[in-house]
């Protein structure tokens, strides 16, 4: 809920002066810490950040850190999978209260009685979603190996996929294989809409349109290229195409053309008017500079997953990393 | 800094009856009124059917009236705050009358008594279709020869200033931060006492009868100090608002309109209403809207139809000449043409919790009108009941605001903060857009019939929303259209935390879930 206006507008003032950047790499040194940044979060961020990347990219670069302490600047999930892969560190996250649309679509309870509905099913869940959750999966996936994961369960075994239904309905088209979808959707890919793409691809007929797996199915029919994150830079890298236009967040447009300067990318739009930036995941956004400064200056807020969970959680996500 | 001994915030039937009476009794204590827009700018002008009050004694009683009160909320009501409002009625009519407001009156020089949905008899006093602007209209006069009172219009009330007794150690409400919308500058408006009379919440619907300013900023200034809200998920839709065009907000077609015959037909020329009520098109109106709902899903159209072409034409314009010249405007001909009506947000029925004295949870503070829950309402309003609330509780909370004696303490505030905070203020058309996407999410997941699942999507994209629009302070600034969206995100907020928890059906609050009584279709 929102706070009375003169709170919020003296935690605008704190700041104003101070050079942030400097003081979080100071502060970083002088506490072993690294800062992983997702793709998502703001340009000076993913600029002050040892590691950029997506999930599984970060998921994997937590794994191999000697750092004392890790910062995610990113969504309440991917800190909690950090937690998990990392139990001796300490793991913070800038604002607690950046969860995901994707996550919060499947609470546990609900979950867990689905589960129960369905016995027999080996349990697949996408990596955006809670330690509790995970806990409940047989393997954990990501939107770049959600295929060869599916393609690691036997033949025969009948499947659970959650939370997204859109990528697991993809997978489905893809691997051609039967899966029993849990009804999860992120709102912030949602709000693509189809016909304003379409219209942009009237603009721009050259273009040629790629899209992250968790947009709409009817988004997913037209695009040429569907990937992941790192999928999608890799693609426009290596194609001969000049102009692109992409449907994801339009925060990993920053690091795309930095990537390939020469090329045009334009950003697929929301439903909404553009200048909303309803592309752009809010929760992520709930990160700023400030609050990245505070959490590595205090040290707090610290993730924490209970034994118990994390001993059942590692298990689906060790044998994700293990395939890939 | 300004120092007052009351402050009332809104000027609706609510705030100025509450502002006159007090000046009046206290003829030497100081009373401001801060309204935000134009000072008659409130959902108290456009009230067209009427107050109920039971004035013929022979036909009609005040158990009938509290009958009606109580079987239209559902089990809901608080029975003594019923009891209390339908006996004092009366009284609080005679003052209205005295300070100028006229009601219809019949051949015989008796008032006009109208009928409406829910009401067993006839008792509605009504100026006209125009009632509420009458009431309006004369109020600001009186208000106007009250030398102890100052009105602010163009005066917006941001947040409440809680501060702790040095004594008693609770925290007391002692005044609000007014930003002047006209100069864009910030102030703070001290006072012992400070009513909340700000009015509905419509406007977090996309399709409401209520004015603009209706924005629940009271009720969302309320929960940020902490002060008991209840009853959020009973949002009463109006059955028949005009469908034509999409202006905001709607036209309403008085429920009198039915109560002086007219029909109900559906898109396929069907008088639907026996297949949903025995009362027909007097239903009380949940029943009504969620008829017409239904009528709208199966016929695939999106409105149903009023019909009045069996009435007399002479006396429909008699009887609502502004209605009549609406449609008239709209090229509609009552006498030939079917008139496209759709529900519409209409009433509040929660709102901040008040005792029988209008005393909020927070010492200092009051609320009146429709922000405020007094327990007359319960699941749902009866028609007509609320500018009747509204007066009998301005008279109670005036007499108890009379007795507390607190001083307001003289501590200087600095603003500076609020200089900076407010320095760039732009984008208004970001803003705009993103008030009609609160409008289009609560229009599609909290309306006439509810859903977990889509209240739970709900929750989410509001919380997305909020996360964007504080951000967006930081390069904005604060300013009127932004306090009443983020406003319009706390109470939309509750909306839907209030729908999810509630597990039965009752009032105007209805989940697709708990429908165990099939609606005939
Ligand atoms: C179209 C329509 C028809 C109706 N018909 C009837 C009827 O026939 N009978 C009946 O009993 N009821 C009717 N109602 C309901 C009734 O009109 C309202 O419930 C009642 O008028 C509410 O009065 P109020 O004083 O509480 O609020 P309002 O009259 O809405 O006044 C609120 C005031 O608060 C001000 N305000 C709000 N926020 C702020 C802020 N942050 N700072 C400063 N000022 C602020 C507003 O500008 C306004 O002046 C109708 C409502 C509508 C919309
Ligand atoms: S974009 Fe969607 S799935 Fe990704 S973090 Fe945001 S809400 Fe979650």
């Amino acid at each position: 809920m929102t706070t009375l206006i003169k709170e919020r507008a003296k935690s605008l003032n704190t700041f104003s002066k101070t050079n942030l950047a400097e003081e979080i790499l100071r502060l970083k040194k002088e506490k072993n810490a690294i800062i992983l940044a997702h793709y998502y979060q703001e340009p000076a961020i993913q600029e002050i950040a040892d590691f950029v990347g997506d999930s599984l990219g970060l998921s994997q670069q937590a794994a191999s850190t000697d750092a004392d302490i890790i910062v995610f600047a990113g969504v309440h999930f991917m800190a909690e999978t950090a937690k998990i892969i990392n139990p001796k560190k300490r793991v913070l996250l800038p604002d607690l209260n950046a969860s995901c649309s994707l996550a919060e679509s499947c609470p546990p309870d609900l979950f867990r009685e689905f589960i129960d509905k369905h016995p027999g099913h080996t349990v697949i869940t996408y990596v955006n979603c809670s330690a509790e959750i995970k806990a409940m999966s047989d393997i954990v996936c990501t939107s770049s190996n959600a295929e060869k994961v599916v393609a690691s369960v036997p033949l025969g075994t009948p499947i659970i996929f959650a939370p997204d239904k859109n990528l697991g309905a993809y997978i489905m088209h893809k691997t051609g294989r039967e899966m029993l979808l849990w009804d999860g959707v992120c709102i912030v890919h949602e709000a693509f809409a189809i016909d304003k793409i379409l219209k942009l691809h009237q603009k721009y007929p050259q273009a040629q349109f790629i899209a992250h797996p968790e947009s709409n199915p009817e988004i997913l029919k037209i695009a040429s290229y569907i990937g992941s994150t790192t999928g999608m830079i890799n693609h426009v890298k290596t194609d001969s195409g000049k102009e692109f236009i992409v449907a994801t967040e339009a925060g990993i447009l920053y690091k795309m053309q930095q990537e390939v300067p020469e090329k045009v990318l334009i950003p697929a739009p929301a439903k909404e008017d553009n200048t909303c930036a309803c592309s752009e995941c809010a929760f992520m956004k709930m990160n700023t500079m400030e609050k990245l400064y505070l959490c590595l200056k205090n040290e707090t807020p610290e993730i924490h997953v209970s034994d118990e969970i994390r001993e059942k959680a590692i298990i689906p996500i060790e044998r994700m990393l293990n395939l890939s | 800094m300004q120092n007052f001994d009351y402050l009332v915030i809104g000027s609706g039937i609510a705030g100025l009856t509450f502002a006159l009476k007090v000046a009046q009794h206290k003829p030497h204590s100081k009373v401001c009124i801060v309204t935000k827009a134009n000072e008659n700018e409130s959902n108290t002008k456009y009230a067209q059917g009427g107050i109920a009050v039971v004035l013929d004694t022979i036909l009609d009683s005040y158990q009938k009236h509290i009958d009606d009160t109580l079987k239209a909320g559902d089990g809901l009501c608080d029975r003594n705050v019923v009891e209390i409002v339908v006996t004092e009625g009366s009284a609080r009519l005679r003052e209205l009358i005295d300070w100028g407001v006229r009601f219809d009156k019949n051949g015989k020089g008796d008032f006009h008594l109208g009928l409406e949905g829910g009401h067993s008899q006839n008792r509605i006093l009504h100026h006209n279709d125009i009632t509420g602007f009458e009431i309006e209209k004369n109020l600001l006069i009186q208000i106007h020869r009250q030398s102890n009172i100052q009105l602010f219009s163009s005066h917006l009330a941001i947040d409440l200033l809680l501060e702790k007794d040095s004594q008693t150690v609770e925290s007391k409400c002692s005044g609000a931060l007014i930003l002047n919308t006209e100069t864009g500058t910030a102030e703070v408006f001290r006072s012992s006492v400070s009513m909340l009379a700000t009015g509905g919440v419509g406007q977090v619907y996309g399709t409401t009868t209520n004015s603009v300013i209706a924005t629940g900023d009271g009720i969302a200034m309320a929960n940020r100090v902490g002060a008991k809200i209840q009853g959020m998920e009973f949002i009463q839709f109006h059955p028949t608002a005009l469908k034509h065009g999409s202006s905001s907000p709607s036209f309403l077609i008085s429920e009198a309109v039915r109560g002086s015959g007219a029909y109900l037909v559906n898109a396929n020329g069907e008088r639907f209403m026996v297949n949903y009520d025995s009362r027909l098109e007097l239903a009380s109106r949940d029943i009504v809207s969620r008829a017409i709902y239904t009528e709208i899903k199966n016929t695939g159209s999106d409105c149903v139809y009023l019909d009045c072409r069996h009435l007399d034409k002479v006396e429909f314009e008699n009887h609502f000449p502004n209605i009549a010249a609406r449609l008239k405007s709209e090229g509609i001909d009552v006498s030939r043409d079917l008139i496209p009506v759709a529900p519409a947000a209409h009433y509040l029925c929660g709102g901040i919790d008040v005792d029988v004295h209008g005393q909020t949870s927070i010492s200092g503070l009051m609320a009146c009108g429709e922000c405020a829950h007094t327990g007359l309402h319960g699941g749902n309003r009866l028609a007509s009941n609320s500018l009747l609330e509204a007066v009998v509780f301005a008279h109670r909370s005036y007499l108890k605001a009379i007795e507390i004696a607190l001083k307001p303490s003289y501590i200087h505030e600095s603003l500076e903060w609020f200089k900076y905070a407010s320095a760039n203020v732009e984008s208004e058309k970001r803003i705009a857009h993103w008030r009609k996407q609160v409008q289009n999410i609560m229009d599609e997941n909290a309306g006439i019939n509810r859903m977990d699942k889509t209240l739970q999507a709900a929750k989410v994209k509001i919380k997305s929303l909020e996360i964007k629009v504080e951000k967006a302070i930081e390069t904005v600034g604060f300013s009127l259209p932004l306090i009443e969206l983020r406003n319009l995100i706390v109470i939309a907020t509750m909306i839907v935390d209030a729908s999810l928890e509630r597990n039965t059906n009752k009032g105007t609050f209805f989940k697709i879930e708990f429908d165990k009584v099939k609606i005939l279709a």
